[in-house]
């Protein structure tokens, strides 16, 4: 066999593309070309009825055809009409006449439709010969001589040869390969996607990690270790809020580092809740310094400065731009294929499952086994489906409204459900922050302050079970109840972290509840001036004490912090404790013990899975800006997930009943991190821009006072740029940008959904020209048989 | 990668990266495979004549482990082989890994999986074709007239010119809307 370059291939596939353009184009010249050439009433029958096609094939090359084949049928179908005299001119004449509307008349539509498909391929098979040989004519000529173009050619081949290297050492790099390779070998390829989700997000959060490592991590520590080649210069500053700042920003830094004594206890606690020492390292929001830092160099004359404040914000900004093009670029390719799904009447459902049902990566014995029980049951289930639909048309008025009244009932259960899992979480993080006075014991502190996390967690693992639950009660159909349940849990699980963040937001940001009696003296009360948010706590007596929280930033890290550990630590605990003495009982027990057997292992159900993962990363990116060393986590726990998942998929748990579609499956995940990281944007972006930030620390102190927030660091670098960029960067915030930019877009979306509608109505009219061009070639069968019949009678007369 | 002595000349590894959707190290590693199956037939050093003209046997290619539970397997080495006994030379093994693999575009594995599920070699999926996928895909499993019901609803969905047989493209057309075929038609190696 002649392996086919791969360029011709691609040659082969555009040029069928081009055909059936061709084809619409050529529709309405062919139409008017063939009725020049209609002499009589008894017009040209289609004789391509005769499947084969010899008329046509022993021609030589003849790629358009349209005349030749109008030309082959005059002469064939004149010898049919000289034999048969007594057909009925009239109707022959009303049938073979053009439309009204210009459009071929049937005949010209089956002069189209015969030979369409042996031809053309025919057709196409040739011209890719053609064009092979062609191909190495010139490779020759091109060898023989040398030219310039030849020498570029080298060149670039050399480069693309370069390419292939680099591609190959990454894949080689890539080891997961083996990996994926075991998992599909057992279970197929849906399941594996989730695996590939897993592995995408690992890259992600590495990329976000080297952003960070060359933007915050790498300053910072230069600040502290090379100030032999760096000089520092603080902002400048002067006036009395200035002192404020140093002084407080100095008493918050020896209350830190001050802490009590080394007790392995004490390490511990502050490890797990992230306070005393741990909150005076990169990890913290509260760590980074908001120097400039420049570069000390007695041969240059320029100084290299670093203004840390806007790199932090920057790097921020530009990693959740870089997390947002890799989404949508992923999704894209995907959301066709979701749009596809949706338009049920043009989903091929049996097609699909017969022609892309088998897994061909499967290769072991006991998955096969378990891949054609899959298939079965989904015909099954199918076909099922198709009973059931005719008996729901088929219910009464009566049954109709029982059901509605119980699928109401349960929506109005789901949505208690939900707001009693917010209140749930509000009331605990109003708690938390109610007792953050040190007069409990250690430990009650420890717990009091990882409640709102471990709430989070247990409602995320109970709730969504009781969804499943309901969702069987309300008789949808299989995939809409699956459906369901999987948006009712994104919701739960995204809107916790929402409600924390909120909650956490209401009660730090008191308007209105500044410390009255701070007076710029010398003798600066730090307990209770230093930072613009309270919280109150009732001590002794009943008195209510104001303090402040000095660096409320790094508190919520600290919460973000607390969520990531307690999910790391809930899913580690989850299979050790639950799943894994779960199959061991089931091992052992499940002949004796019905209960047992009934139950089963636990089930590695996808979306649920999925659900865990995309918390894990939206947790991440929400407390990106609080804690600069959280993707560095992030990126360590989703590769320790997926080992552990893989565990737990390929010893532990059972491979999913249902046959998940491979490609909805992607798209889902992809959608659900999209939603997720939209909603996060908003959120971050409302807090950065409205919050004031502390005046005790991280990098954007001197914006602490009343007037500031902390986008002012990039106003402010704006304004220090020579006129022309600044009048530049000016422009774009005017409105004389904005409007009519917007009016560009709206024109544009418009512009694009026009097209769309219009293509979809051409490819509806053209599905509906092949169908009737169908049922007239049978029609007109009928007519050459009924023709040929009283042709025979009469001359049997 | 190295310097190790390869078993293709440079212009053998080119031509092949050009004809297939592999890199160097996976035609080498696809080469490994393919003389691991029959270690004492292939011999190391390929010439152009060789990788045409020596073939492994059906029977061996059938109990290769990405193959062997795959109920299409002999089918599939049929199509692929050049004379269409199922006997592989290397050049058509490397083809069949190349149009399974992920690179490969969507009308290369139209186009080889139109012939594979041909099993009468008509050039049109008739209902016996399609009859026959079904029984191999569930195991004989299901019923007559389930299998009639998904044959009609098949032939329903895909026929647009009503004859009862699909041609190539009409499976070509209704392939292209089905998002599954593409992640299923591929094996890793």
């Amino acid at each position: 066999m002649n392996l086919p370059l791969k360029s011709d291939i691609k040659h082969l596939s555009e040029s069928s593309l081009e055909q059936s353009t061709k084809k619409v184009k050529s529709i309405s010249v062919h139409s008017s070309q063939v009725q020049h050439q209609r002499k009589s009433t008894r017009h040209q029958i289609n004789l391509a009825f005769q499947k084969d096609c010899d008329i046509q094939s022993s021609s030589p090359d003849n790629v358009d055809g349209s005349k030749y084949i109008v030309s082959t049928f005059s002469s064939s179908i004149d010898v049919i009409a000289n034999d048969n005299e007594a057909i009925d001119a009239e109707t022959l004449k009303k049938e073979n006449e053009t439309n009204d509307f210009g459009l071929p008349s049937f005949k010209q539509r089956m002069q189209r439709m015969q030979c369409l498909t042996l031809r053309s391929f025919k057709a196409k098979q040739e011209r890719a010969q053609q064009q092979v040989a062609q191909r190495v004519r010139t490779i020759i000529q091109l060898s023989e001589t040398q030219s310039c173009i030849n020498y570029t050619k080298r060149f670039l081949k050399g480069i693309k040869s370069m390419f292939d290297a680099l591609i190959d050492l990454w894949y080689r790099l890539n080891f997961w390969s083996q990996q994926f390779r075991e998992i599909e070998g057992h279970f197929g390829i849906a399941t594996s996607t989730y695996f590939r989700f897993t592995r995408w997000l690992v890259n992600l959060n590495f990329m976000v990690f080297f952003l960070y490592l060359c933007f915050i991590y790498i300053p910072q520590l230069s600040y502290n270790n090379l100030s032999d080649y760096f000089t520092v210069v603080n902002d400048t500053g002067s006036g009395s809020f200035y002192n404020k700042m140093v002084l407080c920003s100095k008493s918050y830094k020896e209350k830190l580092t001050t802490r009590r004594a080394n007790h392995h206890w004490l390490t511990f606690l502050d490890i797990a809740q992230g306070t005393g020492f741990l909150e005076n390292t990169m990890l913290f929001y509260g760590f980074y310094s908001n120097l400039t830092v420049s570069l000390h160099n007695d041969f240059s004359s320029r100084n290299v400065k670093y203004n840390m404040g806007l790199g932090y914000l920057l790097t921020v900004g530009i990693s959740f731009v870089v997390v947002f093009i890799m989404i949508v670029r992923k999704s894209s390719t995907t959301i066709k294929e979701t749009v596809m799904d949706f338009d049920n009447t043009a989903y091929p459902l049996y097609t699909n499952a017969v022609f892309g049902g088998w897994d061909y990566c499967i290769n072991s014995e006991k998955m096969s086994v378990y891949k054609q029980r899959i298939i079965y049951n989904e015909f099954k289930a199918t076909l099922w489906e198709v009973k059931m639909k005719k008996k729901r048309e088929n219910r009464s008025t009566r049954e109709k409204s029982k059901l509605y009244l119980k699928r109401l009932i349960i929506n109005l259960v789901v949505l208690a459900l939900l707001v009693g899992s917010f209140y749930t979480i509000y009331l605990t993080t109003d708690y938390l922050i109610k007792n953050q006075t040190e007069n409990l014991s250690e430990f009650n502190f420890l717990m009091v302050n990882y409640l709102p996390s471990i709430v989070i967690s247990i409602l995320n693992a109970i709730v969504p079970e009781i969804f499943w639950a309901l969702s069987k009660v309300e008789e949808y159909s299989n995939s809409f109840a699956t459906h369901i349940t999987i948006v009712r849990a994104v919701f739960l699980r995204l809107s916790s972290v929402w409600v924390l963040v909120v909650s956490l937001y209401y009660r730090l940001h008191y308007k209105g509840r500044k410390p009255m009696d701070c007076p710029e003296e010398n003798m600066y009360n730090v307990t209770r001036c230093c930072g613009n948010t309270l919280w109150e706590s009732i001590i002794e007596n009943d008195k209510l004490e104001r303090r402040t929280v000095k660096c409320w930033e790094s508190y919520v890290g600290q919460q973000f912090y607390k969520l990531c550990i307690t999910d790391f630590m809930s899913v580690t605990l989850i299979v050790l404790s639950i799943k894994i003495p779960r199959r061991i009982i089931h091992h052992h027990l499940q002949h004796r013990i019905w209960v047992i057997k009934k139950l089963g292992r636990a089930k590695f159900d996808l979306p649920l899975q999925v659900l865990d993962i995309v918390y894990s990363q939206t947790v991440c990116w929400m407390g990106m800006f609080f804690n600069p060393l959280l993707p560095a986590l992030t990126f360590i726990k989703v590769f320790y997930f997926f080992f552990l998942k893989k565990f737990e998929l390929l010893s532990v748990a059972e491979a999913p009943q249902i046959a998940y579609r491979a490609s909805r499956s992607y798209s889902f995940f992809q959608t659900v991190l999209l939603v997720s990281f939209i909603i996060i944007t908003c959120l971050l972006g409302y807090m950065i821009g409205n919050l004031k930030p502390s005046m005790s620390c991280g990098p954007f102190r001197v914006y602490s006072s009343d007037e500031f927030v902390m986008f002012d660091v990039v106003t402010n670098e704006i304004n220090s740029w020579p006129t022309v960029p600044q009048k530049i960067v000016r422009y774009f915030e005017t409105a004389a940008f904005y409007v009519p930019a917007f009016l560009i877009s709206l024109l544009s979306i418009y512009y694009y959904l026009a097209v769309t509608a219009g293509y979809k109505k051409m490819e509806e009219l053209l599905k509906e020209q092949l169908k009737s061009e169908a049922h007239d070639k049978q029609f007109l069968l009928a007519r050459v048989d009924e023709i040929i019949k009283r042709g025979q009678w009469r001359q049997e007369d | 990668m190295g310097n190790k002595e390869s078993s293709f000349s440079e212009a053998q590894l080119e031509a092949y990266q050009d004809c297939t959707f592999f890199t160097r190290t996976d035609i080498l590693r696809v080469f490994d495979r393919f003389r691991g199956l029959a270690p004492d037939q292939v011999p190391y050093n390929m010439s152009y004549n060789e990788s045409s003209m020596v073939k492994i046997p059906l029977d061996v290619l059938e109990n290769m482990p990405e193959l062997k539970e795959n109920p299409f397997r002999r089918r599939i080495c049929q199509v692929f082989s050049d004379d269409g006994t199922g006997d592989m030379a290397f050049d058509d093994f490397l083809d069949m890994f190349s149009v399974f693999s992920e690179a490969a575009p969507r009308e290369i594995k139209s186009a080889y999986a139109f012939k594979i599920y041909d099993f009468d070699g008509d050039n049109f999926l008739g209902r016996s074709d399609l009859e026959t996928t079904l029984k191999a895909l569930t195991q004989n499993s299901l019923k007559t007239e389930e299998v009639k019901f998904v044959l009609d609803q098949v032939l329903e969905e895909t026929d647009l010119d009503s004859d009862g047989m699909l041609s190539y493209i009409e499976f070509e057309h209704v392939i292209s809307r089905a998002p599954d075929f593409l992640t299923t038609f591929h094996i890793r190696i």
